[in-house]
């Protein structure tokens, strides 16, 4: 085949979008967006499962598919990312999930994680990852959705690059503290840049660590349109964010 | 009004715009994140936009400078990825799904730049001139961009035309 039909095998059959149209084109909304790496985890999830689900449905794919995600909407198609996930799961990647799946009961108890199993964390594909995967847990809380997610770079964090300073921030009111550990990041859009209104809380934070050793962890707390989340919050998500049990090994 | 013109317009133009994004990303999450952040731009400034000649021109222009743009966060940097993810059992039904993450893999690793021409000519179908357009660069610009993108591929035995000229 030619590189025209490849690139168009590459992407027949997409997931779902994770974001509606009607969001984006709610009035007030758009100038309030916020970098696209702050939204939500749970759409992620969402995502994910449709991905894993679809693939599971694919005819004579993937007959070693697990059943339990035979459940997925039918309407859910793989993607090249889902086809990423190795046709059998490696239990090496599956084992990393479980014990990081102990690691939420270690976690500040005021970020609610479920200490009863019924949260876990998952994995997919990601390109530029070292292994090429993200492991990912979301749960809610009295409305508010939180998040954790982790993968190795694969590269040491570079103390010259300030991810603060623009453009890289966006509209969002941004932190850096450079530790030995790493460089960690406190984002939330309490003070949209765009927007002229000031919250007193935000809707969104997020805590990005950039981990000496390459990993990358994102702690994220997202109340919607509900500017509910104090900034102190963060506060717990950096204590999350540096568990020493958010690695990825075996 | 706007709003329907808006949704009638993007509509029909949201899925190719989200499968371009993919190929430009090499990840499903980053493409819908880049066409979020590009349909936002363009709802937010519809009524002169849509005033514009070449809509679709606009369109695609605003979204690879999206990309380009997220791509430059800290957190966005991307990275070559050494090796394929581990394959427990190699069928022949898998054959096909790691030729395609071979492809995007390469994809990938090309220069942004040289990365949104392959994908402009060769998936969106563009001319030289149409890529121009939409890079704002000169044709020469493309087909030189063009021409090392696919030395590096074919290096990489990916199947590429002969022909780069438009």
């Amino acid at each position: 085949m030619g590189l025209t039909e490849d690139l168009h095998d590459l992407v027949d059959n997409p997931p779902p979008p994770r974001f509606d149209l009607d969001d984006l084109m709610r009035p007030g909304r758009a100038r309030r967006r916020v970098p696209p790496v702050l939204l939500g985890i749970a759409g992620f999830v969402a995502v994910a499962l449709a991905l894993v689900g679809g693939y599971a449905l694919k005819p004579n794919s993937h007959p070693a598919q697990p059943t339990g995600f035979a459940a997925a909407k039918p309407s859910a198609t793989p993607s090249v990312t889902a086809s990423a996930t190795p046709t059998a799961t490696p239990p090496d990647y599956d084992a990393v999930a479980t014990r990081l799946d102990a690691v939420l009961a270690t976690l500040p108890k005021s970020l609610h994680a479920p200490t009863d199993g019924s949260v876990k964390f998952k994995w997919q594909a990601m390109t530029g990852a070292t292994p090429p995967v993200q492991y990912y847990a979301s749960w809610k809380y009295q409305g508010i959705t939180y998040g954790v997610s982790i993968y190795d770079s694969g590269e040491k964090p570079n103390p010259a690059e300030n991810g603060c300073k623009p453009p890289y921030a966006g509209e969002l009111d941004c932190q850096r503290t450079v530790t030995k550990s790493g460089i960690t990041y406190h984002l939330n859009n309490a003070k949209d840049k765009l927007d002229p209104v000031h919250h007193t809380k935000a809707s969104l934070l997020e805590v990005l660590f950039y981990a000496s050793d390459g990993r990358q962890v994102d702690v994220t707390e997202n109340a919607g349109d509900h500017y509910v989340l104090p900034l102190t919050d963060t506060t717990a998500m950096t204590t999350a964010a540096h568990n020493s049990g958010l690695t990825l090994k075996h | 009004m706007d709003d329907d013109s808006f949704r009638e317009f993007i509509g029909v133009r949201l899925d190719p715009l989200r499968r371009t994004a993919y190929l430009m990303s090499g990840d499903w999450h980053a493409a819908d994140d880049v066409v979020s952040t590009a349909v936002t731009k363009i709802y937010q400034d519809w009524r002169r936009i849509s005033q514009m000649e070449n809509l679709d021109a606009y369109v695609r222009r605003t979204l690879v400078n999206t990309w380009l743009m997220e791509r430059r966060r800290p957190w966005r940097r991307e990275r070559s990825v050494p090796d394929l993810p581990p394959v427990a059992g190699q069928r022949a039904d898998d054959q096909m799904v790691n030729d395609r993450l071979s492809l995007l893999k390469h994809l990938v690793a090309l220069p942004p730049r040289q990365r949104a021409v392959v994908v402009l000519r060769f998936y969106c179908d563009l001319s030289v001139e149409q890529t121009a357009q939409v890079l704002d660069c000169s044709t020469g610009t493309v087909k030189s961009q063009a021409a090392r993108a696919l030395v590096t591929l074919r290096a990489a035995m990916i199947d590429v035309p002969d022909l780069v000229e438009g």
